[in-house]
């Protein structure tokens, strides 16, 4: 829906139009605050920025007309602007929820470092590049896993296999982007 | 090693990963997303009450308190002129009455008319003086020293106390004709401000449209192109191809063809008919008034402290336009219920017109009504009114003024 379909609706609507751009804009918001908060927050802690990101979003949507006509790029610079606030408050410190088997799966990524790689950006573009070569479902799969932190049992769901089965893509396609990190010359 | 340095590198991405890194977010599953809407809803609603209530107080605070010292230039020639304006008005009110008192005098038949005096002394030394008309018969005889003077002259005194009568009530009068002009006066120089403030008003909102590129009456030919940064998440119609497609990370500016503007100066002229320097829409426009480098060339790179709303690029104004339409919901006025003006003084007002979204007419029912708090200031530049500030105000400010003005 474009920024002025939702405004009609909000005047016909409220709720139905906050939907809306929950739907809509829902993952974008969540990669994004999710992006800012992986090193510091809980899961709690993200969703709770989401909501709160989504609540500046509903009441500048009601009050600010000048956003309709670029409604993506004010939500994303909203939600990065939140999450960074976020993550100022939240403690440095490690707080992350360990799944039961993201120990099984240490020593798949163990022995990729990029330590000694100073362009972070140049990385990150090289990286997921060599995902996305690995194809659906492996890239999303491997990325839930370990950059979204997200059990086998829940990556199972959204994928309709079973968490046995995700494991064993897992282990492939770790193995697979090794190979092809390595050829790049991305190794130990 | 931490097992996560891998897909570690990915956090603090840039901007345009994040498209590939949402593709390859978790999905957020109705019932998720319904609890995540609950909550958001419950914060938003309390946050607009604080929200509300913020502004409320704030408007209180502003009703009653006085900050800062606003310097409000006059013209030198306007004090002569105003003193002069007074003199006349005043001899014209002086004249007025006389001439009223005059005039009642005239038909009120009350002063004796004045008529011949006849004295004739007798033989007896007895003189009598008769003043035909006023009946006054004065009788002096000298012998016994006895004066007589007859019942007509307390007629005559009466006579002269019923012209004291006469001057009062003309005066009474000449007050109360004068205070009833003053009231018609007051009355329909109200009813203009009313008027004139409303017209304003809707002026200044479609002054506001057109500056955000609604009912703009046209382009002028070609198109500017300007390449941004992707972490601002620019999105724009393609005017390019006009192929009813949305490209990313650019932004296109049209020429400004507008009845009203095609230049800054006169973009600037155009708010300024409506609007005070200090009002938020002015203050916006010159944020958003920005002149690009002399290097730029059409489709070349501009960093975020060259984008805003228009663009002067080689002495000429661009603006954004904004692709497939941008709709404007019109706002309805009822005659029933006119603008109401309060805290008037030579300087300043505050007026606030209730108008009605949507719905059908007849539009009477004020609880329906969105009220617009408007505040217009006596603009010295133009010695006239000019809108400062306007603000939504909640269903029923208005009608709670309109009940107390009637009642």
């Amino acid at each position: 829906m474009t920024g002025n379909e939702l405004k009609e609706l909000l005047e016909a609507s409220p709720g139905e139009c906050h939907r809306q751009l929950m739907k809509e804009y829902g993952r974008y918001v969540y990669a994004i605050v999710f992006n800012k908060l992986r090193s510091c927050g809980t899961r709690e802690d993200i969703e709770e920025c989401f909501c709160d990101v989504f609540t500046d979003i509903f009441l500048r949507f009601e009050y600010d007309e000048k956003y309709v006509s670029d409604i993506r790029g004010y939500i994303g610079t909203l939600a990065k602007r939140k999450a960074i606030d976020r993550f100022r408050t939240l403690s440095a410190a490690d707080l992350h929820n360990a799944h039961a088997d993201e120990e099984e799966m240490a020593e798949l990524v163990s022995d990729i470092s990029v330590d000694e790689l100073v362009d972070g950006s140049e990385l990150r573009r090289i990286l997921l590049q060599k995902i996305k070569e690995l194809g659906e479902p492996d890239s999303t799969i491997l990325m839930q896993k370990f950059y979204y932190e997200r059990s086998s049992a829940e990556i199972a769901k959204t994928v309709s296999m079973t968490a046995s089965s995700v494991r064993s893509r897992i282990t492939r396609a770790m193995g697979k982007l090794r190979i092809k990190l390595a050829e790049a010359g991305i190794t130990r | 090693m931490k097992n996560t340095d891998l897909f570690d590198i990915f956090e603090n991405a840039e901007d345009e990963l994040m498209e590939d890194l949402t593709e390859m977010s978790p999905e957020i599953s109705d019932e998720r997303l319904e609890e995540l809407l609950a909550v958001s809803e419950r914060n938003y609603k309390m946050k607009k009450k604080e929200y509300e209530r913020t502004r409320k107080d704030k408007n209180k605070e502003y009703d009653g308190a006085v900050s800062g010292v606003e310097r409000v230039k006059r013209p030198v020639w306007l004090a002569p002129l105003v003193m002069a304006a007074s003199l006349v008005l005043i001899a014209g009110v002086v004249l007025g009455s006389t001439a009223l008192l005059r005039r009642h005098g005239k038909s009120g038949g009350v002063t004796p008319d004045l008529t011949a005096v006849t004295t004739t002394a007798d033989k007896n030394g007895e003189i009598t003086t008769t003043k035909s008309g006023s009946t006054v018969t004065v009788t002096t005889t000298k012998a016994g020293s006895t004066t007589a003077v007859s019942g007509t002259n307390t007629a005559a005194a009466a006579a002269s106390g019923q012209t004291d009568s006469t001057t009062s009530a003309a005066s009474a009068a000449v007050a109360e004709t004068t205070a009833a002009a003053a009231a018609n006066e007051t009355a329909s120089g109200e009813q203009e401000l009313e008027r004139y403030a409303f017209d304003l008003y809707k002026r200044s909102e479609i002054v506001n449209d057109k500056i955000n590129g609604i009912g703009v009456s046209g382009y002028g030919e070609g198109f500017l192109k300007v390449s941004v940064d992707p972490g601002l998440g620019y999105r724009s119609y393609d005017y390019e191809h006009n192929n009813s497609q949305w490209v990313d990370n650019v932004k296109f500016y049209l020429p400004a063809a507008d009845e009203n503007f095609t230049t800054a100066d006169e973009l600037r002229s155009y708010v300024r008919s409506a609007f005070t320097q200090n009002s938020f829409v002015y203050r916006w426009l010159e944020d958003n008034l920005i002149t690009a480098p002399d290097d730029f060339e059409n489709g070349g790179y501009l960093d975020s402290g060259y984008l805003g709303h228009f663009l002067i690029y080689r002495g000429k104004l661009y603006m954004t336009a904004p692709g497939g339409g941008k709709g404007s919901l019109e706002p309805e006025y009822s005659e029933a219920y006119p603008v109401i003006i309060t805290n008037k003084t030579d300087t300043s007002f505050t007026a606030y017109v209730a108008e009605w979204y949507g719905g059908s007419e007849p539009y009477y029912d004020l609880n329906e009504a969105t009220c617009a708090e408007v505040k217009y200031v006596l603009d010295p530049e133009f010695n006239d009114w000019r809108i400062n500030d306007i603000v939504t105000r909640p269903p029923g400010v208005y009608k709670e003024l309109y009940d107390s003005r009637n009642n």
